[in-house]
């Protein structure tokens, strides 16, 4: 079982973990979805078609994502701010020393803040095709949306984005010089 | 197209032209937004930012999950919950829902049968005079609570309804035009009453 397990873990714990990091930005809490979804993969291991398990997975743990996040608001716990998102985001910001690294880690932390004010889906959808880099097919499988319609939610969600980091960086939103 | 216009049109294509064969764009509108954004510095702008905005994104880290809890999915996994079986959907099938269907009409079958004979057998009650004379008081009781209300219902309908809202209506209406209507309407209504059973002994024109 043990093997069995771990080769399950290799192959979908990343992406699970990634996304509920990415989507809760708390080490913690992403830990706890991660770790449900592991289980709850394995006792549903035989039921689940193993074309569809990275659909699955990414169901399971959007679906546990947004109880966390809805849990978190009835305790009036802010999401965005506060240490935890601090202690998150020093895991994706190395040092930068020259300009061009200075304003590329402007950009990263605008790009995140912006993606803390998207709602659902518009951030799934970001966070799974635009830092995950799944395909259109698996995201619409995982959110259970047609697949034009993920489409027509990347493009507001990255607008949006777009039009966020301009309002934070103003003219450095718009530096062609990189 | 106006610039403003083709602004508008270009930015509303540059994320497809950026998703390249996946975007859907023809070759025609490729070519479009790439001779619009050589002329124009504010598209050319916005297309560099959302092509940096992805190039960030996906530059982003993947995360492992740490091994402590890998270890702790594996303990629970292993656990109670671990070992029970998965739940799956299950088509019922044709044979299962004759026998659920068979199953139903034997319970509905059988209740009648026994509901049937159970009024069909005699029963053989022996009742004291303890009894008899409890249920007597209970009846009694009961007329009694039935009769009070009846008559509290009977003089509201006669006052209230009757005499207020129908018969003080029409006199004041009669009486403002100066025609007296004790004679013609209340005897009628009084005669109504008496034929119903109700306010026999009650005057409407008087108790308003």
């Amino acid at each position: 079982m043990d093997r069995d397990f771990r080769r399950l873990a290799d192959e979908y714990g990343a992406r699970v973990y990634t996304f509920a990091l990415y989507m809760l930005r708390r080490q913690e809490d992403a830990e706890d979805v991660a770790q449900e979804v592991l289980v709850r993969l394995w006792q549903n291991r035989d039921s689940v078609s193993h074309d569809g398990t990275a659909a699955w997975v990414m169901r399971v743990a959007r679906n546990l994502v947004i109880d966390v996040a809805r849990r978190r608001r009835s305790r009036a716990a802010v999401m965005v701010d506060g240490p935890e998102v601090e202690m998150a985001a020093s895991f994706v910001t190395a040092p930068e020393r020259s300009d061009e690294g200075v304003h590329r880690r402007d950009l990263r932390e605008h790009l995140e803040a912006a993606l803390d004010t998207l709602t659902e889906p518009y951030r799934s959808i970001v966070v799974m095709r635009d830092i995950q880099g799944l395909a259109y097919e698996e995201i619409a499988l995982a959110l259970e949306l047609p697949l034009g319609t993920v489409k027509a939610y990347l493009h507001r969600a990255r607008q949006r984005l777009r039009s966020a980091v301009r309002e934070t960086m103003g003219d450095h939103g718009h530096d062609t010089s990189l | 197209m106006d610039t403003t216009h083709r602004c508008s049109w270009v930015r509303e294509r540059i994320d497809s032209w950026l998703d390249g064969a996946e975007g859907g764009l023809t070759a025609a509108e490729a070519r479009l937004i790439e001779s619009h954004a050589g002329g124009c510095p504010a598209c050319a702008a916005e297309i560099e930012l959302a092509r940096r905005c992805r190039e960030t994104l996906a530059g982003l880290p993947s995360f492992s999950p740490p091994a402590h809890v890998v270890n702790a999915a594996a303990r629970a996994a292993r656990g109670p919950r671990g070992n029970v079986v998965p739940m799956t959907v299950r088509r019922p099938s044709r044979v299962r829902t004759l026998l659920v269907v068979a199953a139903s009409a034997l319970v509905v079958v059988t209740g009648t049968a026994l509901w049937r004979a159970q009024r069909a057998t005699p029963v053989e009650e022996t009742l004291t005079a303890a009894d008899a004379e409890a249920a007597a008081l209970e009846a009694a009781l009961a007329l009694a609570y039935v009769g009070k209300y009846t008559q509290r219902a009977e003089s509201i309908l006669v006052d209230d309804v009757i005499g207020l809202r129908i018969v003080h209506p029409v006199q004041r209406a009669f009486s403002t035009s100066r025609t007296s209507v004790d004679d013609a309407v209340v005897p009628g209504v009084r005669r109504a009453l008496n034929a119903s059973g109700i306010g026999a002994t009650s005057n409407p024109s008087t108790r308003s």
